[in-house]
Parts: structure tokens; C-alpha cells; sequence
């Protein structure tokens, strides 16, 4: 993840302070995810 | 209800000038609006660019709007004139086109007097801009106007137009008509084409209108979508046996004392007016706030992608790390929060069986102050952004429309906004509804 934040970093410029908000982000998105999951499993996953 | 001091006030309005009650002439309005914007536009910034001749079709006092002067959100597109959307990577360009919205404004007889102040990009709420300076609350200078289409509202407030258009993608017309004491509307999803504005997202970008009273806001919208056959005029509904939906959940947990005294007002007075008040439950209002949160961030991320490339140092340091941080979702988050959002709006349109309109606060805090960060609502410290768009996020991820009235002022004179929803392209029932809330709030 990373590597791949870096090279984001490098294709727009910003420099490394905004990293950590980038891996925020991405601790962000997965907890987020888990209730997103939840909800389509509900419907579509009916066991 | 309180008004703005005499010298800032305006009294008529989109109605007024459809019924010809107005006695000036369009030379006398134009010259009257233009020297409100040289008075006020320099503190206020309202403006980013004012037009030094109206923008109309031939003929345009003889059409449906009679030459309603329309201040325009730099986030259109307007063909021959410059389109910031409040930022300045667009410096030196003219757009090459008319966004929709605004075609329909010139081609049904309105005349357009320039282009408004925003949050950079809509990127936000408090529309403090780094670039064409921070737009100021009519009622308190110190305050922010609210956004991101807080020019508009206050062009609006303080006279310079007759009415306004916003976009709304979480909040963004309904907080600053809420602020600045206007009337916000955000039609139900894809009602009014977003073709020719400046995307933030474009899975929650809806097309609104700020005005002075709920009768325009129905006959503007009507101008501008191509699903009515002819414009709006509406009539109030009846309230008797209407039902009122408050939610038991979420939106009042954490609320300004000033804004539940004023919103538990509002109910009683529609309880004394005939409306039945029901409680209901809105599901999962925190799961429906953290979809908005990376359907925006990622859309917006994407569309700047290409924009930002070698020129992230010409933005905003707040827009700037919002638009990097968008680019850190994954993109199997940001599809399971589209298909998250459809079970999400099916779910919250059954309160519909349950109660006509959803009433809520618009938003839990009035204007805050323009250096403040972080507020204190019911012993709950949020940030200031999160505290603007608690109440009125999750309608964007509905699709439903949703429309602000002021119902009244805190102890310090700011306006607070009542926020009543529908269901998805019953806008008209919403609007009659909201009229006779208008005029019940207001006797």
C-alpha cells in the first residue's frame, strides 16, 4: 500500500507530509467498508 | 420575523414580478441590484464575477420569469464568461459552452447579473475561500455564510438578485439558505440536469435554487426542469391530517439549544395546525453519512485526477488534502458504497408509508464563527464541517428532495432553518406542504 501511496504522491506532486493522511484514509475506507458489506450481504446473500 | 437592517433588506420577489406587483422597471431594478452589489460585494464577496450587462434572451420581459434577475454559482458553465468554480486553475479560461440549468433561465425570460462566490470546488461548507475571500453571514460578518453555495445565498439576502442557483451535494444549498435566513431547495435526484457544471461528485451533484419564499423556489425549479409542462405555481396544502415525520434517532441526539427550541416550535405549531406528528426511525443515518463521505471523496479524487496533475500547489490547502486523501480509497470500497447507497435509499423511502414529509433541523448549529473549528453541541465536541452536514447529507444519498425554510433565530439574531423531505419525485407535494408550513410559521 505504500508503494502505491508513493507513487501517488509522485504523480500529483504532494509531498510526504500528506502521507499519513493518505494511510487515513485508507484505515478509513476499511472500516467503512465492513458496514457497506453488511448491508449487501443482507440483500443479496440471503442465508 | 426578524429582518436584515432596513438599509440591507429587499422586499420582493419571483412572485411579486410574475403577478406584476413590482413598480419598478427592469432598468430601475438592474441599477438598484448593481449598486447593492458595489455597496456590499467588497466586504461581502458574494460575486466572483458581476456582468456589466444583463445577460437575456430578445425579448425576455415578455417571457415566463419577466426579467427575474439570476445570480448564477461559479460552477456553471456560461458561454463567453469565465467559470472558476472558486478556484484558480481555471485562471484565463472562458467556457465554451451553457450549462442547462442556465439555458432554461435565459430561454424562459431571465436575465442572469454574473457569477457567485462558492467553496472551493463545493468542496466544502463554510464557503471561506482562499482565493476570492471568505463569503460573509448578512447577519453577523463574523460568521461564515455557509456553502458551498453561500454566494448565492448571500446575493440573495442582501438584494443583489432576485433569486439564485446552487448545486448540492450534501448540504450545499439548504446550509447556506439555512444561515443566511433564505429558502433552499434541492429537487429530487436527476429533476434538473447537471449537464455543464463543474462536477464535485457526480453520483450525489444535484441542481438547487435559493430564493426569498417556497412559492418561488417551486416556480424557478419548474423553469428549470424539462419535467413540468408548464411553471409552477403552487398552493399551500392542507395540514389537517397530514403526517409530520420526527425522527426518534440521529438527527436531534446533538442539537444548538437555540435550533431544538425552534424546531420543537415548528412541530407544535404544525401539531396546533392539524398535522399528525409521528415518530419514526431512520436506519443506519451514520452507515448512509460514511457512504456520502467516500462516494464524494472518490469521484471527487477521480475527476481531479488529470486537473491536479503538476498543479496541486494552486489549490486551497484544505480542498488540496481532501482531493489527495480521496485518492487513497480503494476502489472495491468506493463500489460497495454505491451498492450500499441503493440499499440504503430503498430502506429509508419506506418512512413514506409511514408520514408525508420528514421534518428535521437543517443543520444542529447556526453559522458559526469564521475562525472557529471545532463547537460544543449537547456535550459533544464536533468538528465544524461535521456539524454543518449531520442533517442534511444522508437526502443527497437518498436522491429525495429536500427543501430549508427559516423558522426563527437564535438569542444572538442568526437564522435557523426547519428541513423537510419527501420522497424521491414527489417534490410537488413536498413544496405545498413546505408553503403551508410557511405561512404557519410565519402567523
Amino acid at each position: 500500500m505504500e508503494g502505491y501511496l508513493r507513487k501517488l504522491l509522485e504523480h500529483t506532486g504532494l509531498d510526504d507530509r500528506v502521507l499519513t493522511m493518505l494511510e487515513q484514509m485508507a484505515t478509513k475506507s476499511v472500516e467503512a467498508v465492513k458496514e457497506f458489506l453488511e448491508l449487501v450481504e443482507d440483500e443479496t446473500t440471503p442465508f | 420575523m426578524k429582518q436584515l437592517p432596513s438599509n440591507m433588506g429587499y422586499s420582493y420577489t419571483l412572485r411579486d414580478l410574475t403577478y406584476d406587483r413590482v413598480k419598478l422597471s427592469f432598468s430601475e431594478r438592474w441599477n438598484d441590484q448593481n449598486s447593492r452589489i458595489k455597496l456590499y460585494n467588497d466586504k461581502y464577496h458574494a460575486y466572483i464575477t458581476v456582468f456589466e450587462k444583463p445577460l437575456a434572451v430578445k425579448g425576455f420581459l415578455r417571457k415566463t420569469l419577466k426579467g427575474a434577475i439570476i445570480a448564477v454559482k461559479d460552477i456553471f458553465h456560461i458561454e463567453g464568461y469565465p467559470t472558476t468554480a472558486g478556484s484558480k486553475l481555471f485562471n484565463g479560461k472562458i467556457s465554451k459552452t451553457t450549462a442547462y440549468a442556465v439555458k432554461r433561465i435565459l430561454q424562459s425570460g431571465g436575465v442572469v447579473n454574473g457569477k457567485t462566490n462558492l467553496h472551493e470546488f463545493a468542496f466544502g461548507v463554510s464557503n471561506r475561500n482562499p482565493h476570492y475571500g471568505d463569503c460573509l453571514n448578512p447577519f453577523d460578518a463574523g460568521r461564515v455564510s455557509g456553502g458551498s453555495s453561500g454566494g448565492s445565498a448571500v446575493a440573495v439576502a442582501l438584494g443583489m438578485c432576485d433569486a439564485a442557483l446552487g448545486t448540492d451535494t450534501a448540504g450545499s444549498v439548504r446550509i447556506p439558505a439555512s444561515f443566511c435566513g433564505l429558502v433552499g431547495f434541492k429537487p429530487s435526484q436527476d429533476l434538473v440536469s447537471t449537464e455543464g457544471t463543474i462536477p464535485l461528485s457526480w453520483s450525489l451533484d444535484h441542481v438547487g435554487v435559493i430564493c426569498r419564499t417556497v412559492w418561488d423556489a417551486a416556480f424557478l425549479t419548474s423553469v428549470l426542469s424539462d419535467s413540468f409542462k408548464k411553471p409552477l405555481s403552487i398552493k399551500p396544502a392542507a395540514l389537517e391530517g397530514l403526517k409530520i415525520g420526527v425522527p426518534a434517532n440521529f438527527f436531534l441526539d446533538y442539537l444548538d439549544d437555540d435550533v431544538r427550541r425552534n424546531f420543537e416550535k415548528s412541530i407544535d405549531k404544525a401539531g396546533s395546525g392539524g398535522c399528525d406528528v409521528v415518530k419514526v426511525v431512520v436506519e443506519k443515518p451514520e452507515t448512509a453519512a460514511r457512504c456520502r463521505f467516500i462516494i464524494v471523496h472518490s469521484e471527487a479524487a477521480a475527476h481531479h485526477l488529470k486537473l491536479c496533475s503538476g498543479k496541486m500547489d494552486l489549490y486551497g490547502d484544505e480542498v488540496r488534502q481532501r482531493i489527495a486523501s480521496g485518492l487513497a480509497i480503494p476502489a472495491s470500497v468506493y463500489l460497495n458504497a454505491l451498492r450500499a447507497r441503493k440499499i440504503l435509499r430503498d430502506r429509508f423511502r419506506k418512512i413514506f408509508k409511514q408520514c408525508d414529509v420528514l421534518a428535521v433541523p437543517t443543520t444542529i448549529i447556526p453559522a458559526h464563527r469564521l475562525e472557529e473549528e471545532h463547537v460544543d453541541v449537547g456535550g459533544k465536541l464536533f468538528d465544524v464541517r461535521t456539524a454543518t452536514l449531520r442533517n442534511t447529507e444522508l437526502f443527497n444519498v437518498y436522491g429525495v428532495p429536500a427543501v430549508s425554510i427559516p423558522n426563527g433565530f437564535t438569542k444572538n439574531g442568526l437564522p435557523t432553518g426547519l428541513q423537510l423531505i419527501g420522497d424521491i419525485f414527489e417534490d410537488i407535494k413536498l413544496l405545498r406542504i413546505t408553503y403551508a408550513f410557511e405561512r404557519l410559521l410565519s402567523s
